[in-house]
């Protein structure tokens, strides 16, 4: 008799391996890592004019988290999130001067023709076609007063990391006033949602540890991608295929911090994504602001902050989220409740893209001839159906002859 | 070569493990019919097997009649007889005996597995269009190759 278990296994594994069809190659995501840190190297050498103030380059948002998305097209580029901090920046600077010394450095030498005009927050460095990728770069100093500011409201060990950044559209962008600055903490963000996958995370990283036989802590954290993360970058792909660059896309930021919200420490990516698409909107708070309601998706890691805060200006925007998490129940659900691989893969192409799923069934089928091959397939009696439990092994052969074009 | 196992001997077994099955046999021959579903996700089928001391033993898909084929291609994969639906599942070989069926093996435990896992298979190449289950491709073989007769 087949269970609810071993199905519910199954659309896990399905899953699991569509989001792995997304991850960026292992080779992509460590030149990233080459590439940014000789950014940082760049911009600290001995006669770099900011050398003086300590500037540091880190990565932040969806690459820091491991929620990153190959693009939907072929030709698409990666964004990656960078912050740089200057650790000495003089106290008398403004958010400007701090935002033209990162800019001045990265105009002359190396960066000067990757180098796009200025964004609102950002430098954006672009990487030639091989790569494709865009690297944003935050200019930031850290949060001196951060206690003052945050004490009581976020734990210390994540408003620790605090900064204040600049916004060509901040009405202090002229001011010294530091304390005025735009507040932002992606790597207390990057904690805050660490801490809500802890116990599958340390899991996992153990099991890893253990199949490549190394220490625990010589785990990269890049490695280990708990069905949170896998969660979110399979409701990412969704998005960008059914909203593409549509101005009313929801943000990352939304579905990264209610998807985290949401999820109960499932084992299994399909588990999780149900509780995250079920449990999702019970994490949008209301709130009363200036005597006026509004809807509230609170940055962990900084409570004055709502990440909804665009809804208010746009009242549509939280109708299309509430829609596309309702599209994105009948799509993916309704694709996994029918019977027979082909035409489960079938329904799900027009979810993720059709290169993405093949790719993942590709996979799938390779894991499976693996199981014949290393002995672990056997066959359940009654149904026949095979898999890791079962009564008889699958025995190794060479399946033979075959009439046709492949 | 190890004992010959008696037809007998093999219904006992095959019933074992399919309670359901609808098993006949003489002492030289043996059909057996049963629904299977190849992962737990996956559409059921009915497979076949018929056994004789002469023709030795084909696996053959009856239901459904006839399987679906992969966008594109105009054959089943890895089959012996398209329009029998009459699978090749594994390669007759005397050179590897542990990789083939024989006379001493239970057909409950080789051919059977194989033939669900055939199943299983078709539906990664239904929709990938692609034979992942490994295996050989001999060129210029053709079809109603005989294999597995006693030897």
């Amino acid at each position: 008799m087949i269970t609810e278990a071993q199905i519910k296994q199954q659309y896990g594994e399905i899953l699991q391996e569509i989001a792995e069809s997304l991850d960026l190659t292992e080779s992509q995501v460590k030149e990233a890592e080459e590439r940014y840190k000789a950014v940082g190297e760049y911009l600290s050498r001995g006669n770099s004019s900011l050398a003086q103030l300590n500037p540091s380059i880190e990565p932040q948002g969806s690459f820091l988290f491991g929620t990153m998305t190959r693009p939907i097209h072929e030709e698409g580029h990666y964004d990656i999130d960078l912050i740089c901090i200057l650790e000495k920046l003089p106290v008398w600077s403004t958010q400007k001067d701090l935002k033209q010394k990162v800019g001045n450095e990265l105009k002359i030498g190396r960066y000067e023709n990757m180098l796009d005009k200025e964004g609102q927050r950002c430098w954006t460095l672009n990487y030639a076609e091989g790569t494709r990728f865009h690297m944003d770069i935050l200019p930031a100093v850290h949060d001196m007063n951060s206690a003052n500011v945050y004490e009581g409201k976020v734990d210390r060990h994540l408003y620790q990391f605090a900064l204040r950044m600049t916004d060509i559209k901040s009405d202090t962008y002229n001011s010294s006033s530091r304390y005025d600055w735009p507040k932002t903490n992606p790597k207390g963000y990057a904690g805050w949602f660490k801490g809500r996958m802890k116990t599958q995370f340390l899991a996992m990283r153990k099991m890893i540890a253990e199949s490549f036989q190394m220490n625990i802590e010589d785990v990269p954290d890049w490695r280990v991608k708990t069905p949170l993360q896998r969660a979110i970058q399979i409701l990412k792909r969704h998005r960008d295929i059914v909203f593409e660059e549509h101005d009313d896309k929801p943000i990352s930021i939304i579905i990264t911090t209610l998807a985290a919200k949401a999820y109960n420490q499932e084992t299994n990516v399909y588990e999780a994504l149900v509780s995250i698409l079920n449990g999702m909107e019970d994490h949008i708070t209301y709130k009363y602001k200036n005597g006026k309601m509004v809807d509230w998706i609170e940055n962990p890691v900084n409570p004055e902050e709502n990440f909804a805060d665009k809804w208010e200006e746009y009242p549509s925007r939280k109708k299309v989220f509430q829609n596309w998490i309702d599209k994105a129940k009948i799509e993916i659900f309704g694709a996994l409740e029918q019977r027979g691989l082909h035409n489960i893969q079938k329904s799900l192409e027009p979810s993720f893209g059709k290169k993405v799923v093949v790719e993942a069934f590709e996979n799938l089928g390779h894991k499976s001839r693996l199981a014949r091959e290393t002995g672990t397939k056997k066959m359940a009696q009654s149904t026949g159906t095979l898999g890791v439990m079962g009564r008889a092994i699958v025995k190794d052969k060479d399946n033979f002859g075959s009439w046709t074009d492949e | 070569m190890s004992e010959i196992i008696p037809i007998r001997r093999q219904a006992l077994v095959l019933r074992s493990y399919f309670k359901t099955a609808e098993i006949t046999w003489t002492p030289t021959s043996l059909i057996w019919v049963q629904s299977v579903t190849p992962t737990p996700i996956s559409e059921n089928y009915t497979l076949k097997l018929k056994y004789s001391y002469s023709k030795g033993v084909n696996v053959y898909v009856v239901e459904p009649k006839e399987l679906k084929l992969a966008e594109g291609k105009e054959r089943l994969p890895h089959v012996y007889s398209q329009k029998e639906q009459r699978l090749c599942l594994y390669y007759p070989s005397d050179e590897n005996r542990e990789r083939r069926w024989c006379l001493d093996m239970y057909f409950a435990k080789t051919v059977v597995p194989w033939a669900v896992e055939w199943l299983e298979f078709y539906e990664y190449w239904l929709g990938t269009g692609i034979w992942l289950g490994g295996g050989i491709h001999p060129d210029g073989e053709r079809e109603q190759y005989d294999f597995g007769k006693h030897e």
